[in-house]
Parts: C-alpha cells; structure tokens; sequence
C-alpha cells in the first residue's frame, strides 16, 4: 500500500503542499523537497517519521542529520558512511556505538524492534551518540525515511 | 533552539544542579551588611534603604542579630504615620538564617519554605558575617559555571599548544594502548582515547577520522586474531601521525592474500558481531598516506601507517 503524506508525518501545511508538488509532477523526491525547504533534518524529524523510539535520556535531536546509511557490517560503516550520518542497522552490541564513534555517525537507529544491549546503551550515552529504536523492518524504515527526504551517501569513495 | 554555550544543554543543568549542593552560603553571600538598630527609627530606616538602594536590613543589638526589617515592614509603618517608631515595634523576629557554611542547597530550600526575600548569613557562634538573597544565588551559580567553562577552555589550550609550548628541535608526543586479545566487551577503548586526544590537539575532523577508523580497524584485528593481544603505538608530530600495532603472532600466511578486499580468517561468531568481512585491512590503507605491513607466522605482524597534515591541518597550529 502506497504511504499517504500524513503517514510519513509532514510537519506543516507548508511543507505537505510542496510535497504535492513534487510528487505529482512525478519527479524523483530524492533530496528535493529538503533542499527546496531550506532546512536540513535533524534527529526531531527523523523520530517522528521513522515512528522512533529514543532510547538515551537527555538526547540532543537538534543535531542535523546529513544522510542515511544502513548495514550491519561495521566495516562497511567505517569505510563508506559519511560524517553526520544516521547509521541504520539490526546489530545491537556496543561495538555498533563504538564503530558510530569512529566514523562520526550523528546516531544510530535500531531496526525490526531488536533491543540494544544494556552496555550498548551505556556505552552510547557515555559518547553523547543519541540511540533510536524503530519496530519495523529496515526497508520500511528506510523508504519512510527516503520519502521524506533523507539522502543515501553521496558517493561511494 | 540556540543555546547559550555551557548553560542551557542537559549535561550543564546537571552541572548546576551539583554546584547547588557543592558552592557554600559564605562563597555567594554578600558579606558587607548594612544593619539598623532596633532603637533607630523608621524615618532613618527609610533615608537607609533609600540611600544604599536595598529592600531590608538585618537588625542588631550588642552584634547579636535580633531581627531582619523589610521595605514592606517600612511602607506599613509609613502608612500608619509611625515614622518615629523605634524599628524594634516593627520589625520580624521570628527569624530564618543560615550558616556560612551550609552549602547553597539549604538556602534554596529556606527560600522555598517562606516567602521572604533575604536571609541572614551567621557564623557558628551566631553572629551575622552576611546577608543572602535569590540574586545572590543566581550570580554565584554563574560565576562558578563561568570559572567551571573557562577551565575546560584553559585545558583545551593547553593541549592543542603542546607543540608550541614545549620546545625541542624535534618534538613528538607518543601515546601506547595495549590491546588485550578477544575482550570484545572492551574493544575500541583505545581508539576512542586516540581519538579524543587528537581532537584536544585541535586535529582537523576528517584527519582526526581517518586516524580513528585506521586505529579501531587495527584494535579489532588485534582483538580477534591475535594470540595474546598486541599493541597500539601512536607517534605524533605537527605534521603527521604515524600508527604502529605489533603483535607477537599468530602472524598472516599470506599478506598479500589477507590485503584483498573480502579476504578473511574470522570466525562466523566474529562476523555476527559485524566484523570480520576481510575488509579491514583495505579500510585502514584507504585511510593512510603511507601503508606497510609485514607478517611472519610464528612470529607476528607489524602495520605501520602514516597519515599527513598540510600546513593547514598541522596539530597544534597557531591561532586555535
């Protein structure tokens, strides 16, 4: 079933009216009505339209958020994420944290309703990296995430 | 939302919060206390508070405080045309004080019990040393916070000078991390370390990542492969970082094998966990300027990278 505007959750009229915009002139959505808005997204957005759970109290969401990013191979997050990413993944030990660190992951989102370690979760808030925590699948979250206009990395060096 | 740098964020409250309990009454009173007499008169009282721009005073008798006047006292006598009273028939002697050296937490609690607007400070033997009021508070929290975020600004000058401030014709800092083999609760530690101490050595953020990638690349191999664990050796310079991980076996069969992407040894338990993918070694070469390594089985293996700083990017650079 194709996901209605209301479902990935725009935030104002603005904001939705330009969206029929894009969609209806059957333009790729990618990036474009971000980019047109003026406004980067940060983590505020990315909860409300992944249906997130945050996990680390006290979290700063007003960090933007530059892109996406999904695995659940560390190496490839360390050798292909971009900074200020969200990394996507359905692994939950602390390494994942430690690896966001690394390779300066803005946070790290928790698909198909796996709940973190304990230790991942101290380990996270030690470092300051907010953790969210999303019940569906990584292709659901993802494509919500892509609709709403949140970029893929660049390029892949 | 902008905040004001070191106050508004959520592990600067808590900061306040703890300051609440760590300041004493003595650090953010104010010791200089104009007092009255309880024989002066309420006209006099008036020319005081009027003159010296306060809202109360503590009342005194033979240096023994014996009550506190407000401007509210004072506007009530007023009203009742008893300026020639004596400020003892007007005064409030039911009084609340607190010591010097309780800590501030007492005195916000001794506000928030009684609506009033000062309170007498007063040594162990009871003699008034000062006089505290909300502002009084307000500002010594500042103040402390101020000193608190000038501190950590010192030390971060400090760090990032080190190259400026100690003088040789060669300097280098080198830092060592050892690794313990297959503590896989504790891996990345030391390249989080390395990576916040390049930071406080102002590196630039994509050297200061590449660095950090390279380094926990590295811990992991040594965490998952080794024998016996093995060692992380940083050497630092202005103008480069050079990285050395030792370790005393088992040692690569085939290195060059080991460098293609995909090649890998690892266990399947090692690659639940997200590594292991043989792609570490590539990632770490991909980060650095200058790249060897040398293997014998038997014996170990030794990775010894480089990664360089244009003028731009030196660590420690002036102007920081």
């Amino acid at each position: 079933m194709p996901m209605s505007l209301a479902e990935v959750g725009c935030r104002s009229p603005r904001r939705q009216a330009f969206s029929w915009v894009e969609i209806s002139s059957g333009s790729n959505r990618l990036g474009r009505e971000r980019d047109a808005w003026g406004e980067p997204l940060n983590l505020h957005d990315i909860v409300r339209v992944a249906g997130a759970t945050v996990l680390t109290p006290n979290a700063d969401l007003d960090a933007d958020v530059k892109c996406g990013f999904c695995a659940d191979l560390m190496s490839d997050v360390l050798s292909l994420a971009t900074p200020g990413s969200l990394l996507l993944t359905g692994l939950i030990q602390p390494q994942v944290v430690r690896t966001a660190d690394m390779a300066d992951i803005v946070s790290v989102l928790f698909v198909r309703g796996k709940n973190p370690q304990p230790e991942t979760v101290a380990l996270a808030l030690e470092l300051g990296i907010p953790l969210l925590w999303a019940k569906e699948t990584m292709f659901t979250v993802c494509g919500r995430l892509y609709s709403f206009g949140l970029n893929g990395v660049e390029r892949i060096r | 939302m902008v905040a004001a740098p070191g106050l508004l964020n959520g592990s600067e409250l808590t900061k306040a919060q703890e300051l609440v309990y760590e300041l004493k009454v003595g650090q953010v009173m104010t010791p200089e206390v104009v007092c009255v007499s309880p024989e002066q008169t309420m006209g006099e009282l008036e020319l005081i508070l009027r003159d010296g721009g306060f809202a109360g005073a503590p009342v005194v008798k033979d240096g023994h405080l014996v009550g506190i006047v407000s401007l509210q006292d004072l506007i009530l006598s007023l009203e009742q045309g008893a300026v020639d009273d004596p400020v003892g028939n007007w005064m409030s002697v039911d009084l609340l004080t607190v010591r010097e050296g309780d800590s501030v937490i007492e005195a916000v609690k001794a506000f928030s019990q009684r609506p009033v607007g000062r309170i007498p400070v007063v040594d162990v033997r009871g003699s008034l040393v000062g006089i505290l009021t909300g502002g009084d508070i307000t500002r010594g929290l500042v103040r402390a916070l101020d000193v608190g975020y000038r501190q950590g600004e010192i030390s971060q000058y400090r760090a990032s000078h080190i190259f400026q401030d100690i003088s040789s014709d060669d300097t280098s800092l080198t830092l060592r991390y050892r690794i313990p083999a297959r503590d896989f609760a504790r891996s990345g530690e030391a390249s989080s370390k390395l990576k916040r101490a390049l930071q406080r050595l102002g590196g630039r953020p994509e050297i200061v990542r590449r660095l950090a990638v390279a380094a926990y690349e590295a811990e992991m191999n040594l965490v998952i492969h080794t024998d016996d664990g093995g060692e992380l050796l940083v050497d630092m310079r202005p103008d480069r970082v050079r990285l050395v991980v030792t370790d005393q076996g088992p040692g690569i069969e085939d290195v060059s094998a080991a460098l293609e992407p995909g090649f890998s040894t690892a266990p399947d338990w090692i690659r639940d966990l997200g590594f292991g993918a043989g792609m570490g070694l590539q990632n770490i070469r991909r980060c650095a300027d200058e790249f060897e390594i040398e293997s014998r089985p038997g014996v170990g293996t030794r990775l010894d990278i480089v990664v360089r700083m244009a003028q731009e990017e030196r660590l420690g650079r002036p102007g920081q």
